[in-house]
């Protein structure tokens, strides 16, 4: 029982059960957000704005409008339907389609779980903690908070400790950035045609729109029981993610490009990327990102094998649950520890390029989204799952249009990347 | 596929042999031919009866025409069903507007990959596949295939897997122990955006155990947990209310009308009501005790006071009371009065008439005495009773050393307040 009881007639249990209560009203949309910013997050807007400066910051506008369309369909769907998205594909689409999407999501999961262990070894080793060190350890010890069943409050924690994100805002500010020229990058779109700033654009839609977030927002729906007359709160809460989740993006991208892509400096481990913190912390800004970054990757591992080893199971109809005994999951638990196993396992591979591995499974989400969003959006505007809260027309053609654009951009950046090789 | 469907045109459609067993997945899909094998459609869907109880028959089928609309076609039209056409006995003219009785459910649309209750099992499956049996001209529903063969076949691997097993390891059980649930264990959660049916007359689920409905409830997605827990009975709603946690609570008294869940909290013991109530947040609890009757209310609401793992916590109000002037023969006449809502009786309380304890009165000891004894002869006094203030530790060790099934919990002035039981003594060490 991880609540504490509201019951009881002592003065101070009642003031925490009063905080958590508080706590447990943060929309799933809110929390959905903050785990948006994990290690590969922080990462891939690092390296934009350490690379492209400020050009690419317009990107993220359309982006957040995709993400925001993207997210309040889940969000719609989990709660009109009271089912997980991979639930939906099974019934649905049967199970072909169910198991090759099944079958990405893994592999796609399987390169976010390295990221966040990634992230992991690459802040503690700020502090000087050798990663066959600190990777072992955290994946003990997420392991371990997720079997207790305390997983749900170290959730909270987690959140709060997203505040540090609030540094990447101030920093932004205190180093001065030329501000016309962050309007120019941030208002006038342009785009090299090259593979590098493609390939940079699918990694920024892929870490924004990530695939397993959409499939985790849903199940936080379906879980909270939002009913249907408390959804227009729910779409609010869903928008206002959104929109936190790239402010954040936008300020990352914009501290990194007035500090590094400044000095002409590249970012080549995460100590490089801290150097963004510098107007704000100076010499802490090592301290105050490998904060930041540990407090994301900790939080995004210790939910995503955990949420892709229900997901799998809910589509085949497996038992899942850390309530379950070993004998009686068996499929649940081979996935969960085998992500966290092969995930953590990887990053102890000598001198493997950690920051070049982070962003590269973000391009892979990004190659994955539009393919999952054919099938939401064929779920969205099912008349008999979906009755009138089905997607209408004009949000049905932005939406297809999008999922066009999207994968228009993943041929180009394919096809210029190996032009370019 | 098309090519060779055009092919067979014209030959006579080889049908199933009788009595044999056919896969709904080996059905969808195959052509649908008039009496001269020209071809029609194919078939997309099976309509069943829902009365039929054990193994139901197919009553018509879903046909799409090259057009891309849905027509419907009866079952007696059907002259021969194979795996590779459907022939009609008649042409076009057999092609009927799409419609659906309230007596028929479709089995690809509802029953495919979705999730149903073994009510044998005590378990919650995702079908992978229908296993149906035909015979004497009829196609009926035997079984839903659950396992994990059942998902290689509707990923088409079937062949290649169990060939490659068979020359690798023929013994192995993958080939033989088939994950079948029969028709008549299944409790089908339907489909649908509104209304969820269920076929209740089918299956008493109600006769599962409340902690088996629990995690069942907790296996089932969100509409079928709803619909299912809708149509339990009271008292078996109840009782599965008891063994579920506060998370699960609150989702199922979200799940019924205002009213329901109160009768549901009144048929609670009082000790898990209040238990329930106080993990419920405090607007939802008010609602639910407005709504109760009012003296099961004012005890429960009693109960709410002590907190959770204490003895107060702990304690029911439901206990057997006997009065010190009984006699064994008017005492036992009590019992079975009051055994209609009381559930531990191995032990009766004797109180005077402000309530005092004066002792406690094994059931044991009633059966063996003389009827015409006096219950004061039998009193024993308890020796653990405690304050309402002592922890649930504090609790199982006194239970534990005195060997004792119940424990009274009583007040300053000697009242006596509640009885815990020690099941619930036990649930409370486990949770720490």
């Amino acid at each position: 029982m991880t609540e504490a009881p509201v019951r009881s007639a002592g003065a101070k249990p009642r003031r925490i059960s009063r905080i958590l209560l508080a706590l447990s009203v943060i929309g799933p949309g809110i929390i959905t957000a903050n785990v948006d910013n994990d290690a590969g997050g922080i990462a891939t807007y690092s390296q934009a704005g350490a690379d492209f400066g400020y050009t690419l910051l317009w990107t993220l506008i359309p982006i957040t409008f995709a993400l925001i369309l993207v997210q309040e369909m889940c969000a719609r769907m989990g709660v009109v339907t009271g089912k997980g998205l991979s639930d939906l594909i099974r019934e649905r689409f049967g199970v072909k389609a169910t198991f090759y999407v099944m079958l990405a999501l893994l592999f796609a999961n399987l390169g976010n779980t390295v990221a966040e262990f990634a992230g992991i070894a690459q802040s503690l080793e700020i502090f000087g903690i050798p990663r066959w060190v600190s990777v072992p350890l955290s994946a003990a010890g997420v392991w371990y908070l997720v079997m207790k069943g305390s997983a749900k409050v170290v959730e909270r924690v987690f959140l709060v400790a997203c505040v540090v994100y609030v540094a990447y805002i101030i920093s932004g500010f205190l180093a001065k950035p030329v501000w016309p020229e962050v309007w120019a990058g941030t208002l006038q779109p342009k785009l090299a045609m090259n593979g590098a700033a493609l390939t940079m654009v699918v990694t920024l839609v892929g870490t924004t729109i990530a695939p397993w977030m959409q499939f985790y927002l849903q199940s936080a729906m379906v879980e909270k029981g939002v009913r249907l007359k408390d959804y227009a709160i729910s779409r609010w809460d869903v928008i206002v993610g959104c929109v936190v989740t790239d402010v954040v993006a936008f300020f990352i991208v914009l501290a990194c490009g007035a500090t590094i892509f400044k000095t002409h400096a590249h970012i080549e481990t995460a100590k490089d990327a801290a150097l963004a913190l510098g107007p704000l912390a100076g010499k802490y800004a090592s301290s105050l990102f490998a904060f930041g970054l540990f407090n994301a990757s900790l939080f995004a591992a210790s939910i995503l094998p955990l949420s892709t080893a229900y997901y799998v199971c809910e589509a085949f109809g497996w038992e899942s649950g850390v309530n379950k005994r070993k004998d009686e999951a068996p499929q649940f638990y081979s996935l969960y520890a085998g992500m966290i196993i092969i995930g953590a396992g990887l990053v102890l591979i000598p001198r493997l390029p950690l920051l070049k591995v982070m962003l590269l499974s973000q391009t892979a989400n990004g190659v994955l989204l539009p393919f999952l969003l054919v099938f939401m959006l064929l779920l969205a505007r099912d008349e008999r799952l979906m009755g009138k809260y089905r997607n209408g027309r004009i949000v049905d053609a932005i939406s297809w249009l999008t999922t066009l654009v999207l994968i228009v951009l993943t041929g180009a950046m394919l096809f210029f990347s190996i032009r370019d090789a | 596929m098309t090519s060779l469907d055009e092919q067979r045109d014209g030959l006579p459609a080889e049908g199933l042999p009788p009595d044999s067993f056919v896969f709904l997945s080996q059905l969808l899909g195959v052509a649908v031919t008039g009496s001269k094998g020209e071809r029609l459609g194919k078939l997309v869907d099976a309509l069943v009866e829902t009365v039929e109880a054990s193994y139901p028959p197919v009553r018509s089928l879903r046909v799409r025409i090259p057009s891309g609309e849905l027509r419907r076609v009866e079952w007696a039209d059907v002259a021969t069903c194979g795996t590779s056409a459907v022939q009609l006995q008649r042409g076009a003219e057999a092609l009927t507007a799409l419609q659906q009785s309230a007596e028929e459910f479709p089995l690809a649309q509802d029953v495919l990959d979705r999730q149903i209750v073994d009510t044998h099992g005590a378990k919650v499956e995702r079908v992978n596949d229908l296993h149906l049996l035909y015979t004497r001209s009829e196609l009926r529903v035997a079984h839903v295939d659950v396992g994990l063969r059942g998902l290689v076949r509707r990923l088409g691997w079937q062949p290649g897997v169990d060939g490659a097993l068979r020359a690798i390891k023929p013994s192995a059980s993958y080939l033989r122990d088939d994950k079948f649930v029969p028709w008549k264990h299944v409790q089908r959660i339907g489909s649908g955006l509104a209304h969820v049916r269920l076929d209740v007359a089918r299956i008493s689920l109600a006769d599962l155990h409340p902690a088996d409905l629990v995690e069942i409830l907790q296996d089932l997605d969100a509409p079928g947990r709803a619909a299912l827990f809708r149509h339990l009975p009271t008292e078996a709603a109840a009782d599965t209310l008891e063994e579920a946690d506060s998370e699960l609570q609150r989702v199922l008294l979200n799940a019924v009308e205002s009213d329901r869940a109160a009768d549901l909290v009144e048929e609670m013991e009082p000790d898990e009501a209040a238990d329930l109530l106080g993990d419920l947040p405090d607007e939802e609890a008010n609602v639910l005790l407005a709504a109760m009757d009012a003296t099961e209310a004012r005890e429960v609401q009693q109960l709410l006071v002590h907190p959770r793992d204490t003895a107060g916590g702990l304690m029911t109000t439901d206990f057997l009371r006997l009065k010190p002037e009984d006699t064994v023969a008017s005492a036992l006449a009590s019992i079975s009065e009051q055994a209609r809502h009381v559930r531990h009786v191995p032990d009766a309380f004797v109180l005077d008439e402000r309530g005092l304890f004066l002792g406690v009165v094994p059931l044991r000891e009633l059966l063996k005495a003389e009827p015409a004894d006096a219950l004061t002869l039998l009193v024993e006094k308890h020796p653990a009773a405690l304050a309402p203030g002592e922890s649930a530790r504090r609790v199982a060790k006194e239970a534990a050393k005195y060997n004792v099934l119940s424990v009274p919990v009583v007040d300053d002035g000697g009242k006596l307040l509640g009885v815990i039981t020690i099941d619930d003594v036990l649930e409370a060490v486990l949770r720490d």
